[in-house]
């Protein structure tokens, strides 16, 4: 095949094509099935963008902030979290306002364009930074550091790991579906951009616009640290806090905490609930992926029935939230310190960070995985392993998946009562996938095998 | 004149998704004469929801083109039934299905309506229309399925939970100068008075409301007990509601079931932090000889 079909430019276009034409597919399908190509989530953003454009009748359906009470017929604006279910910040539900008065698709062929930019994103980092840069020294082998790729070489591997993002069917069947991950995306990537541009003021902005959008991004920040420092700082407690880690913070910060207050100044307290508090006490008792939903199910608290106080010691330490939360956050926070030193590993310790997270959550949906995978074409140019631990890898991270995947049909479409072994499948997704992470680990930068 | 019946079912009985089908029949020679009459009608569903199912009302405003629809009930779609208050936990739902004027004149007006040469026998064609409505099972209150108590009708080893839906009751909304003449009448209690304000006309006696019973071969009579691994026999009578079946969690799992999942979560985060150490001292060996080596 020649060099000129596997340009990156043609890569984008075939990408764009895929994903405009399942847009235009999901909107025939969808009048035509029961069963739709479109997730639920879209319509829940949809039925919100249109809360929010059509305030009312009278009182319901109005924006409930200080703000909006303050000057009234000038700040004229729904709620959007009149709409069930929606726990997102209302900037999403505004960017897609769109689809009532534009068409109905015009959210998903943003997502789709998000997707594009991410891969455009993918691309430049890989060639203007992963790529070109050369191997780190191994002191096992005393080998001294390898020669930079040739230009064509990086062009080629830029554009192959790139096709990796945009031709994945994960990515383009969520976006085209109507999930809004890639605008979340977006922003990672352009927060990764810009720290390994050194463009920190920007990054902090970034950082704060992610974690305003969605809470975990948060752990990026502690994988900045001591890449922000730099070797001057260090490895103690200066490498931490010093000047210059304390201007990003502070700029991240001011960043997350203006966009709240900006939203709850207009929406009120349903904007802090719904976007931030619901997701600390939720309780997800419904399958999914993560094991906790078993024990969650069958300890629900009863409407009504106080919660036993006589309970042991044991009973209550599994029970604590703490239990999930502190493996959870002292991996995501704790390997973003161990790793983040470098600018270099950076990349690396993000997917760490976010793999875990993922992993150890208390709730994990396919959507999830989007999260590192982003990070994963970024990532493979520095992992040491061969093809046949590439292929177990994969097939294990996917199999783990069509494991517990196949149980769930049963319990969700063929109503069996098989949530013992559901929950036993879902021991072994977390299992198989600390495995994974734990081979990755293991193989990142070193020489090839 | 044969007048309009209903026959209705839930399906699957298995599964958290199922779809209530209902079909009405305007069946009869005689009903072209009177199809002008209907015409000026609404016809109406009213469906009262056990406790575990529920319907999602942006489900329902997806099928405008086929129905409008009134809702009271709770709108978290997302807790366990044992979870909600109990006045929350009953959902009603009354769709209205207007009979469109093209039906006298045979047109088909939408995908719903259908023309059948002989609906019932020796009375010759008619129409019907399908009405379905997507619902879906909370989960159930979990119970011990290995310490069940024969005797206890609060214990059961059944892992499942049978939960019995109603066919909704149907009927015609027509003006009070219209020709058709009720056969039957709902009967009393049939429809709360919250439901009756909210048609069009309220109590007021501008309008008359005529019931569209279940087919004659439909009674209200019991089912016969139904499980998870027999078919009910032949001979059970058919009946206006169907038994669903809603698997629902041991609660004797429990025991078991903390202490694994928080043990395997810690066996794996040592797991981790023991690697990511070994690879963190590795990366950090090799920047520190690099560094040397750049010094040198």
């Amino acid at each position: 095949m020649s060099s000129s079909l596997l340009s990156f430019r043609n890569v984008v276009l075939l990408s764009t094509a895929l994903r405009v034409g399942l847009i235009l597919y999901s909107e025939w399908h969808d009048e035509r099935s029961v069963v739709k190509y479109t997730d639920v989530d879209y319509r829940v953003f949809t039925d919100a963008a249109a809360f929010i454009a059509n305030p009312g009748p009278g009182h319901t359906n109005q924006a409930k902030g200080p703000l909006t009470e303050l000057l009234g017929r000038f700040v004229n604006l729904g709620d959007p979290y009149s709409r069930e279910t929606y726990r997102y910040t209302p900037l999403l539900a505004l960017l897609l306002a769109p689809n009532g008065w534009l068409h109905p698709s015009f959210g998903k062929y943003l997502f789709a364009f998000c997707d594009i930019v991410n891969g455009v994103l993918i691309y430049q980092l890989l060639k203007t930074e992963i790529l070109s840069r050369t191997m780190r020294w191994n002191p096992t082998t005393s080998k001294s550091r390898a020669p930079a790729r040739p230009p064509a070489e990086i062009e080629r591997f830029s554009t192959l790991y790139a096709a990796v993002h945009l031709l994945n069917p994960m990515v383009f069947s969520i976006s085209t579906r109507g999930s809004s991950e890639s605008v979340l995306s977006l922003f990672v990537l352009a927060t990764l951009y810009t720290v390994l541009k050194d463009q920190w003021d920007l990054a902090a902005v970034l950082l704060g616009l992610s974690t305003h959008w969605k809470i975990y991004p948060l752990v990026y920040g502690l994988g900045c640290l001591g890449v922000i420092s730099g070797p001057e700082h260090g490895n103690g407690l200066k490498r931490i806090v010093n000047w210059r880690t304390i201007r990003f913070g502070f700029i991240s910060a001011c960043t997350f905490i203006l966009l709240g207050i900006g939203c709850y100044a207009i929406w009120g307290y349903p904007f802090l609930y719904e976007s931030y508090l619901y997701h600390i006490h939720r309780l997800d008792h419904r399958h999914n992926f993560s094991p906790y939903f078993y024990q969650t199910y069958l300890s629900y608290p009863e409407y009504g029935i106080p919660v036993d106080t006589t309970q042991t010691i044991w009973i209550k330490l599994l029970r604590s939230p703490l239990t999930s939360f502190v493996p959870q956050m002292g991996l995501a926070l704790g390997l973003g310190l161990l790793f983040g030193r470098k600018k270099e590993d950076l990349v690396f310790t993000w997917f760490v960070q976010t793999a875990v997270f993922v992993v150890f959550n208390k709730v994990c949906t396919s959507q999830y995985f989007l999260w590192y995978l982003l990070l994963l074409p970024l990532l493979i140019p520095r992992l040491s392993m061969t093809k046949g631990w590439a292929v177990a890898y994969g097939a294990v991270w996917a199999g783990t998946q069509a494991l517990w995947l196949s149980e769930a049909y049963k319990l969700e479409f063929l109503g069996q009562s098989v949530f013992h072994g559901l929950w036993w499948r879902g021991l072994v997704y977390v299992v198989g996938n600390c495995w994974v992470i734990a081979g990755l680990v293991d193989v990142y930068d070193k020489e090839g095998q | 004149m044969a007048h309009p019946y209903l026959v209705s079912s839930v399906s699957p009985i298995q599964g958290f998704h199922p779809i209530s089908s209902s079909t009405l029949y305007f069946a009869g020679s005689a009903f072209q004469s009177v199809a002008h009459a209907y015409s000026a009608c609404h016809v109406y569903l009213y469906y009262r929801l056990p406790p575990l199912l529920l319907i999602d009302t942006h489900e329902l405003a997806e099928r405008r083109k086929h129905y409008g629809y009134t809702y009271w009930g709770t709108r978290d779609l997302e807790k366990p039934m044992h979870a909600l208050p109990p006045e929350e936990r009953i959902g009603e739902v009354l769709l209205r299905v207007k009979v469109p004027e093209q039906l006298w004149e045979h047109r088909i007006p939408d995908d719903n309506w259908r023309w059948e040469e002989e609906t019932v026998p020796g009375q010759g064609g008619g129409w019907k229309v399908d009405v379905e409505v997507p619902m879906h099972l909370r989960y159930g209150t979990p119970r011990s399925t290995r310490s069940g108590n024969e005797e206890d009708p609060g214990s059961s080893r059944d892992p499942y939970e049978k939960v019995t839906v109603d066919w909704p009751h149907a009927f015609l909304l027509c003006p009070i100068s219209t020709s058709l003449k009720p056969q039957h009448t709902l009967p009393h209690g049939t429809l709360p008075a919250h439901v009756f304000d909210a048609l069009p006309t309220g109590h007021s006696r501008t309008k008359i409301i005529i019931p569209i019973p279940p087919h004659s071969n439909y009674t209200k009579s019991t089912p016969s007990t139904l499980n998870a691994t027999s078919p009910p026999p032949q001979s059970t009578p058919l009946t206006t509601s169907t038994t669903l079946l809603l698997p629902v969690g041991d609660t004797s799992d429990l025991a078991f079931v903390e202490p694994v999942t928080a043990l395997t979560i810690l066996v794996c985060f040592v797991w981790l932090w023991r690697v990511s150490w070994k690879t963190a001292r590795r990366l950090n060996a090799a920047s520190s000889l690099e560094s040397k080596e750049k010094v040198l």
